[in-house]
């Protein structure tokens, strides 16, 4: 679960910096909104994510971007849920 | 006038726990985003309390999101979260030395007042050994032996107690300057539980004052004014200590449920 919504929140990190609003955006609800920053800022602690204070649109914003390991991370996470999808197929046809 | 998101955010920093520069990025990132969701509520054709209360729905309580907060914190027995407990302990100390000295002074305005033998004077049926008597005379020269002993006593209960309140004004300034520099992380906010100090020095002066007062005037009532004065004097500075102690819970409890003193707009 943890792991799932770590993943979604790199994800909606992938190549674009965003601020807290619009990576909630990005990401499909399904949680309360504001528990994403416990996790951006986590991630930040844990050096896959970094934030500044930025101005966007003529206001001061923190703007969050994966690192580079963010990104391997990322590729990480997805590889897993990848083969995770696999397995259950091929389960699935093996019945 | 105050609107839902700063209704939302004054909940949010009761609730957060942590150090000041996290907890105030985190309200200034809340409001943010509760600013944002809310001008797009309005966009998309919500009244504008509407989207406000959308808003801040969609972000989740204030305890639940400082839960999560709190979840993916580092372990709380951090050394920041024990330097906070030491500074409240020796706040208590201090202030607990400190009024032992205070007491000092009070029991020596009674024995101004009432007499020596109020603040310690031995109880009538005790009987002095020769060499105790001898004693208390040799460095306390009367004409009786009781005398001597009460005049002796007295100046345990005095000087005793303003050298306590002494080793309290060093502990105090001890943790005054703890705070100043930072030590110990005292730039945290809410590690330790609101009103934590207020209500152990409430409790511990309260009943310290019940026991005190309790037995001396009960000596009084009961036995004998010999000596009442030093329970009396600790008892009554304890019941200023508790008083000031509470008053300051109540401001502690007052401005947690919203009914501060200060004038809103």
């Amino acid at each position: 679960m943890r792991a799932n919504l770590d993943a979604r929140v790199l994800a909606a990190l992938a190549g674009v910096p965003a601020h807290g609003y619009r990576v909630t955006m990005r990401l499909d609800a399904g949680v309360p909104e504001g528990t994403v920053y416990p996790v951006l800022h986590r991630l930040e602690r844990d050096g896959l994510v970094r934030s500044a204070w930025r101005d966007v649109d003529g206001r001061r914003r923190r703007l969050y971007e994966l690192t580079g390991a963010g990104a391997t991370a990322l590729d990480r996470l997805a590889a897993a849920a990848q083969a995770r999808v696999h397995d259950t197929y091929r389960l699935r046809w093996s019945v | 006038m105050t609107d839902a998101i700063d209704a939302y955010l004054d909940d949010l920093l009761v609730e957060l726990h942590g150090r000041a520069r996290d907890v105030r990025r985190i309200l200034v990132e809340a409001e943010q985003h509760l600013r944002d969701a809310a001008d797009e509520g309005v966009r998309a054709g919500l009244t504008a309390d509407e989207a406000t209360r959308q808003a801040v729905e969609r972000f989740g309580s204030a305890r639940l999101v400082a839960r999560r907060f709190a979840a993916e914190a580092p372990p709380v027995l951090s050394r920041r979260f024990l330097g906070q407990a030491a500074l409240a302990l020796v706040l208590l100390g201090g202030v607990g030395l400190v009024a032992v000295g205070v007491s000092g002074g009070v029991a020596a305005g009674m024995g101004s007042a009432f007499g020596k033998t109020f603040v310690s004077g031995d109880s009538p049926d005790v009987v002095y050994t020769p060499a105790r008597c001898a004693y208390f005379l040799e460095y306390y020269p009367g004409p009786t032996c009781e005398q001597a002993a009460t005049a002796h006593h007295f100046d345990e209960v005095v000087f005793y107690r303003l050298a306590a309140g002494a080793a309290g004004l060093l502990a105090l300034g001890g943790w005054w300057l703890a705070r100043r520099r930072g030590w110990f992380g005292s730039e945290e906010v809410g590690l330790l539980p609101d009103g934590f100090v207020p209500t152990i020095g409430a409790a511990v002066f309260g009943l310290a004052a019940a026991g005190l007062l309790a037995q001396g005037v009960g000596q009084i009532v009961v036995d004998t004014s010999n000596g009442a004065g030093q329970y009396v004097s600790a008892g009554l500075v304890s019941l200023a200590v508790a008083a000031w102690f509470v008053r300051s819970l109540v401001h502690v409890l007052a401005a947690r449920t919203g009914g501060s003193t200060l004038a809103t707009s």
